[in-house]
């Protein structure tokens, strides 16, 4: 039998880079704040833990497509923070990213509700 | 507090099987959450903010894409079948130390009772750099005994290079108390090519209060030992210093081997 946790989960995976792309190109945000905002956002859909959000962040910024800098906190008395910020590299990416998401959605439930098909019928 | 957050960060970082510079980066990323997640609810305990440290490496290593390592006759291999250098913690723990804590990566660190890496820290410790209370190593640091190139003992050491409170054994050795060696240097006792000591030393050039010497001697009394045998020299140092241990007596009557033809 498929889970159904399996197949939830390995969509959230494949979605993540698009989401946080889009969540940190609306401004600079520290992880913690990512974490709740995604929560938030998704009405708690996307309960992201640590060992989830840093590794596509991780990849994100090694691909250049973020970059983070190390501030102060005044809410932790001074505390640094790292805020993640969107590179031009990233906004591209995540261009033609939303496209390509909107066309693949766009099928996947036209093909799931039974709409027209494209190709030949066989 | 911070030390607390640490050791729960040491706990999930020794579970990920990476390289040093991404341990860093997360380890600094979780250290930053956990003071996050702490301001926010106030909550101090590490393992409540943030749950079972192993659960949260087994989520690192799903997302970073890091299979497990299996083990096949006495060696570790990666997923593609690559031997790799190898990590073995033993679960049981002593004062929350690990009971055996081998790290064969390059430049690991293994501390455990018995710790075994290229830098090595625990009561018995062996490595390239070794620091515990028995230490064997390149660079060997003992509180007790240290044995290595270069060996550092409170008590003993023993090395190419040996330095000791107490005793010394080795190329040169160095010691507070007594020192045998090529070039031996102590504060009561030394023995070697070149002895060089408080009280006594015996060696081809020796200086001391009293030297045993073949070639060179300089102190207050001055046996040459092709002259008088070594035999009567203990007895007359035994005169000269009443309260020398007869052990050293011994091995003045016995350090023939070095010394005569």
């Amino acid at each position: 039998m498929i889970s159904l946790l399996r197949i939830e989960k390995e969509l959230r995976k494949g979605v993540l880079e698009i989401l946080l792309l889009n969540i940190i190109s609306t401004d600079k945000l520290y992880g913690y704040e990512i974490m709740k905002k995604i929560h938030e956002e998704s009405h708690g859909f996307f309960d992201l833990k640590e060992g989830t959000l840093y590794p596509v962040l991780y990849r994100l910024e090694d691909e250049e497509c973020i970059e983070s800098i190390w501030e102060s906190a005044e809410s932790r008395r001074g505390a640094r923070r790292k805020y993640y910020l969107i590179t031009e590299k990233g906004k591209v990416v995540l261009e033609t990213y939303t496209k390509a998401w909107d066309k693949f959605s766009k099928e996947v439930n036209m093909i799931l509700n039974g709409g027209q098909r494209h190709g030949k019928e066989v | 507090m911070e030390k607390k957050y640490k050791e729960y960060i040491r706990k999930v970082v020794s579970n990920i099987n990476c390289d040093y510079q991404l341990k860093k980066r997360i380890e600094s990323d979780l250290y930053e959450i956990m003071m996050e997640k702490h301001g926010e609810t106030g909550i101090e305990d590490p393992f409540l903010l943030m749950g079972d440290p192993e659960k949260v490496a087994e989520e690192f290593k799903e997302n970073l894409n890091i299979k497990e390592d299996y083990y096949h006759k006495g060696r570790f291999y990666d997923i593609r079948g690559i031997p790799r250098n190898m990590e073995y913690k033993s679960e049981k723990m002593i004062f929350g130390i690990p009971l055996i804590h081998i790290n064969n990566r390059p430049y690991g660190v293994a501390k455990g009772i018995i710790a075994i890496g290229s830098f090595s820290i625990g009561v018995i410790s062996l490595g390239g750099f070794s620091l515990g209370l028995i230490s064997f190593g390149g660079f060997g640091a003992g509180i007790l005994m240290a044995f290595g190139g270069v060996a550092l003992g409170g008590l003993f050491a023993i090395g190419g290079m040996a330095l000791s409170l107490l005793w010394a054994i080795g190329g040169m050795a160095i010691a507070g108390y007594g020192a045998i060696g090529g070039y031996a240097q102590a504060g009561y006792f030394a023995a070697g090519g070149k002895a060089v000591a408080g009280e006594i030393a015996i060696g081809s050039v020796a200086e001391a209060n009293v030297a045993i010497y073949r070639q060179r001697g300089y102190g207050n009394y001055l046996f040459n030992f092709d002259e008088i045998s070594l035999k009567q020299i203990a007895e007359k140092v035994k005169m000269i210093i009443p309260e020398v241990p007869d052990y050293i007596c011994d091995m003045i009557r016995n350090f023939t081997g070095g010394f005569r033809y």
